[in-house]
């Protein structure tokens, strides 16, 4: 069971909404993927076309909602975005996100610690994506972050785990959970970076864009669930040198 | 009564509009934010950027040149 702050999930898999062709598809992948923790975003309201009337169904499936800060470029926009979101969903929850860069959409840390060192001080749960910072990591666990997100790869690239070897450090030291967000395109790379200690992974492009993406939420619940277990049960070691795995009598000429 | 009296000028996400005098702020997110067809429970609302609680609107009205933003839930990763 995975506890974040107060609340625990028994699902190692967080979803994102975004990108579904219809709002009905993302509510049976989001099923489907068995997903606890799932991330909206905050717009302003087109008043000629409205909004998309997601929330209702996504209350009533029961799954847990992590609001993003998403379009903020700055401390000042994404404590807004924070502060739109909890009047409006009545969660202090946030998925801080700070990508003032619209071509790699990296997120950018020095306004990233300072939004999350307010918004922790105001009693906000802070789960903050930035990139796989060991250091930058360190410092928002020191300033109260019930969690850490770092990328795997740029956000909707499905090129996977491009920071393992920083992934791998920023695991080993943390104290709070470890979810990696952005960057995870297939179910093969939910699986290692489960099996290299992630506590959770967050998904969105991958199930989202997948042609059929219902399955492809179901094939991340396997996968996730099948590298927590690996991780549980621990890896055998890597070598170089081949070791044998039968005895080498050569009884042929016994 | 002349028509110049008795409604202001708000700007709505941008837009001007016009609404009657001493109109809540909650009659104006019913008139637009339904309009547009949002869940009024999936709503926020900032006027000259300032958030008014959800338990203000009722007894908040709205001054000529006000700025209202209103934002509601999207999907999103």
């Amino acid at each position: 069971m995975l506890t974040i702050a107060d609340h625990q999930f028994e699902s190692r898999l967080f979803t994102g909404t975004g990108k579904f062709a219809q709002p009905e598809t993302m509510l049976a992948a989001i099923k489907a993927s068995q997903s606890q923790l799932v991330t909206l975003a905050v717009k302003r309201l087109d008043l000629s076309t409205g909004s998309d009337n997601i929330l209702q169904p996504l209350l009533d499936s029961g799954v847990k909602l992590l609001p993003n800060t998403a379009g903020a470029r700055n401390v000042k926009e994404a404590i807004f975005a924070a502060h739109l979101a909890r009047e409006m969903l009545g969660t202090n929850w946030v998925k801080l996100e700070i990508h003032p860069d619209p071509k790699y959409l990296m997120p950018d840390p020095i306004e990233t610690l300072e939004a999350a060192r307010i918004l922790c001080e105001q009693g906000y749960v802070v789960l903050p994506y930035v990139h796989a910072d060991p250091v930058l990591c360190r410092r928002l666990e020191e300033v109260g972050c019930a969690a850490v997100m770092p990328l795997g790869s740029p956000i909707g690239s499905n090129q996977g785990l491009a920071t393992e070897t920083f992934l791998k450090i920023i695991i080993e030291q943390a104290n709070v959970p470890v979810i990696v967000d952005a960057g995870i395109g297939a179910p093969s790379q939910a699986t290692h970076a489960m099996e290299l200690g992630a506590d959770a992974v967050l998904v969105n492009t991958a199930i989202a864009s997948s042609s059929d993406p219902v399955a492809m939420g179901h094939c991340f619940a396997q996968a996730v669930n099948t590298g927590r277990q690996a991780y549980i049960a621990g890896l055998g070691a890597v070598s170089h040198q081949a070791h044998n795995t039968s005895p080498l009598t050569g009884f042929l000429n016994e | 009564m002349n028509k110049a009296t008795d409604s202001i000028d708000i700007s709505i996400n941008d837009e001007t509009k016009q609404v009657a005098i001493n109109s809540t702020v909650q009659s104006v997110i019913e008139i637009y934010a339904e309009l547009a067809g949002a869940d009024v429970n999936a709503i926020a609302v900032a006027i000259n950027s300032e958030i008014v609680p959800r338990v203000r609107w009722q007894s908040e009205c709205c001054l000529a040149g006000d700025k209202f933003e209103i934002f509601s839930v999207v999907a999103g990763g």
